[in-house]
């Protein structure tokens, strides 16, 4: 028996020490893919919150066999496909997310600028992305989650989710190509 | 057979979308790798996960009633549906389809009847009629007997003799 498995199971037993294991083994990859998709910490935390509330909900009738984490990416990126239908924005605070997580002690003043600079760069290209091809650049890229994963998450054929990706990389190079501090082969290899 | 300059636009497309793939997931990660929830959303959880649980759970009186109940709704359900097949089994197969009902033959009584009981029958009515009908009176103008004998009615002539007397 899986170790989800065994955490299905006791919690449907009633028990609430295997519900907050199984926060806090998925809490994190969850979270930051929520605030990748929304860009905003408060909506991120409270998509969390609903997400596992409903999964706790619903963990009669999860299929345990395998691993909860695409169950659970299901549920937390609709719940942030809905805050994005209601607030269409992209309240990301980019420079207070990298002052507070970025510079590491070991980068040089120079690396750091260099790093920020890139970073925003990134940032605002994903930004402008729709929802649906952002949600499959953050899953891809950020979570390393397979096709057949994402499209499971999605609710929709892998084929869709390839196109996405592949109009997703379009537009993204697109984007870094418009912007004059990138250069290089990243923003004209595709011309 | 490929052209060597189509080769050479390919491959700087090749690199160029594995690097354009390395900076975004580089981007990403960089990004939101230090980034956790706070510790506040494990007990907000906890908080609205006991008070569903609270809510779906019925008291014990309601579990009372409820348990209760149950047979009886069960027993109620199951008769109505055995009553609802057996009807529609009554009209679906004891009752034809209007379009292949046979309609009834007209019944036809025949009677048989020989030819001995019909000479009765014919011989009966005549007896039957001649004694309803008045005997006609003799046209012959007779008389018999005296006056009072000749007053006599009709009715009870045919028991006098000739020469004038009851019998």
């Amino acid at each position: 028996m899986s170790e989800d498995a065994e955490l299905v199971s006791r919690i449907r037993s009633g028990d609430v020490n295997a519900f907050a294991a199984l926060y806090d083994k998925y809490k994190r990859q969850l979270y930051r893919t929520v605030l990748g998709i929304t860009g905003d910490t408060g909506a991120a935390e409270e998509i969390l919150q609903d997400g596992f509330v409903r999964a706790y909900a619903a963990m009669d009738r999860v299929d345990a066999s395998s691993s909860l984490a695409p169950w659970l990416y299901r549920i937390v990126v609709n719940l942030s496909y809905n805050w994005t239908n209601r607030n269409r924005r992209w309240p990301l605070d980019l420079d207070k997310w990298i002052d507070r997580l970025v510079a590491g002690p070991a980068a040089s003043p120079e690396h750091e600028a260099e790093g920020r600079e890139l970073r925003d760069i990134v940032w605002k290209a994903v930004a402008s992305l729709g929802f649906k091809q952002r949600a499959v650049i953050v899953l891809f890229y950020l979570q390393g989650c397979s096709l057949a994963e994402i499209a499971y998450v999605l609710d929709c054929p892998v084929g869709t989710v390839k196109s996405r990706l592949h109009y997703a990389n379009k537009a993204l190079r697109q984007k870094l190509r418009e912007d004059r501090r990138l250069t290089g082969e990243v923003a004209y290899g595709a011309s | 057979m490929v052209r060597p300059s189509q080769g050479a636009e390919r491959k700087p497309t090749a690199l160029a979308e594995d690097d354009l793939g390395r900076l975004i997931r580089w981007s990403l990660e960089d990004a939101v790798s230090g980034a956790e929830p706070s510790p506040d959303v494990w007990p907000r959880i906890l908080q609205q996960v006991k008070q569903k649980g609270a809510a779906s759970e019925p008291g014990p009186v309601r579990r009372r009633l409820l348990s209760g109940l149950v047979p009886l709704m069960q027993a109620v359900v199951v008769s109505s549906l055995l009553l609802v097949f057996g009807l529609s089994v009554d009209r679906s197969m004891l009752m034809p389809h209007p379009e292949s009902q046979a309609l009834p033959t007209p019944a036809v009584q025949v009677s048989v009847v020989s030819e001995e009981e019909s000479q009765d029958v014919l011989s009966g009515c005549i007896l039957f009629r001649q004694a309803k009908e008045p005997l006609p009176r003799p046209s012959t103008g007779v008389t018999c007997g005296s006056r009072e004998a000749r007053g006599i009615e009709v009715s009870s002539w045919s028991t006098l003799s000739l020469d004038g007397k009851r019998r």
